[in-house]
């Protein structure tokens, strides 16, 4: 509706802006994050962090964890996870370039932030297998109860995952 | 509108416009079906962690102008063991697929479902998760109604005790003695022992069956001859088998 009663120029401009992004927006050659040139903004800045690189499923997840500001180093898009029963395997990922990056930058450690979903976390052992002979030092972002949360609606297997994971206080 | 609480298998899940799940579920007494829940990719209360795949969940839905719509869903095994070994996690994967494929929406069959679930238990802490998979397929394939009788040969009638090697032609679903074999590129040999196997599988009841061995050298050839099989029954490949391969290329 808003489209429709908007003025003409409005609409062709909108529309001329989502034709520019189809057309120039695409993934960066080294990360696999969206950009409009050949390296992304996060890989062409020289300020972060090297060596140190973490793995996400999605651009979304890489942008959560910018907004967090918890993270300084390089990422890794493997655009997607396994999914047996979707027919997504390994080649179907950016699973070959995330293991010619570890030479390539001098990658010291790989955090594994899948999501801790049933594909995320097989996803993240496969990667594991992969990298542990590598020489680099893998690890896994945490699991637990959310800040403000309350332990009696927590779900068994977060709660689980949260005793096993506690650290010295 | 009717109300049905009831323990279920997580199927798949599927992002259902901009904030619901499609979930195609394994009900205990009403068999596989399909429902929508409503706010679940929001609610971290109502349907937390409990629609993973391979997941067991008390689930409560509403049946309304036919169509289901899941209203609470808590989980109650997650199976968690799964996700730590890619090969047992693509068996259960293709344990999930086959039921999806073959088994009709709406049709209750309560033995498929205690089979389901009791072969996710043993694929996470069984030693032998190939031979898990072999035992779930042929008792699969037999409450299904495909698996040949395997008692005498279809020509001659000769019983099974008769001889120490048959000869089965899958796609056809015929088993004979050594003088009646088809000679059928498919056919495949299997010894006294091993059709005897096959027969208590799906004979011994579901918690003592677990019990039964093949042979390794025999499990990778009966995998793949009963995964040539079912691609010729559901007439398409199987993704996960695809998957499998890429993951554990030894599978």
């Amino acid at each position: 509706m808003f489209l429709l009663q908007a003025p003409q120029e409005e609409a062709d401009a909108l529309a001329d802006l989502i034709r520019r992004m189809r057309r120039e927006v695409h993934t960066c050659s080294r990360c696999f994050h969206f950009t409009d040139g050949e390296l992304c903004s996060i890989c062409s800045d020289p300020a972060r962090a090297n060596g140190i690189l973490c793995v996400v499923e999605s651009t979304g997840d890489l942008l959560a964890i910018e907004n967090s500001g918890a993270f300084k180093g390089r990422y890794h898009v493997l655009q997607g996870v396994l999914s047996p029963l979707e027919a997504v395997g390994p080649e179907d990922l950016r699973i070959r370039e995330l293991l010619n990056r570890i030479p390539a930058e001098g990658i010291r450690e790989v955090i594994l932030a899948t999501n801790p979903s049933n594909e995320g976390e097989a996803t993240a052992h496969y990667l594991l297998r992969l990298l542990k002979d590598r020489g680099v030092q893998v690890s896994r972002i945490a699991y637990g109860i959310p800040m403000g949360g309350d332990l009696k609606y927590t779900d068994r297997v977060t709660l689980e995952r949260a005793m096993k994971g506690r650290r010295e206080f | 509108m009717k109300t049905t609480h009831t323990e279920a298998i997580i199927l798949s899940a599927k992002d259902h416009g901009e904030s619901d799940r499609l979930i195609r579920f394994f009900d205990q007494e009403n068999g596989c079906l399909r429902g929508v829940a409503k706010g679940a990719r929001k609610s971290r209360e109502r349907f937390a962690h409990s629609f993973e795949t391979f997941s067991v969940v008390h689930m409560k839905y509403v049946e309304r102008r036919g169509r289901i719509w899941i209203e609470a869903s808590r989980l109650a095994e997650p199976f968690l063991a799964l996700r730590d070994d890619l090969e047992r996690w693509g068996y259960a994967a293709l344990v999930t697929e086959l039921v999806l494929e073959m088994v009709p929406e709406g049709e209750p069959n309560t033995p498929l479902f205690f089979l389901v679930k009791e072969t996710y238990g043993r694929l996470s802490e069984d030693r032998e998760p190939l031979n898990v998979l072999l035992l779930f397929l042929f008792r699969f394939l037999h409450i299904m109604g495909y698996l040949p009788a395997m008692d005498a040969c279809c020509r001659c009638g000769r019983r099974v005790s008769e001889a120490t090697r048959w000869w089965w032609t899958v796609k056809d679903g015929v088993f004979y003695c050594p003088d009646h074999r088809s000679f059928d590129k498919g056919e495949i040999s299997l010894d006294l022992g091993t059709v005897i196997l096959i027969r208590r599988s799906r004979e011994l009841p579901l918690p003592t069956v677990w019990r039964l061995f093949f042979t390794r050298e025999k499990q990778r050839a009966l995998l793949e001859v009963l995964v040539h099989w079912v691609k010729g029954l559901i007439q398409k490949d199987l993704n996960s088998i695809r998957v499998l391969r890429q993951l554990t290329p030894s599978s």
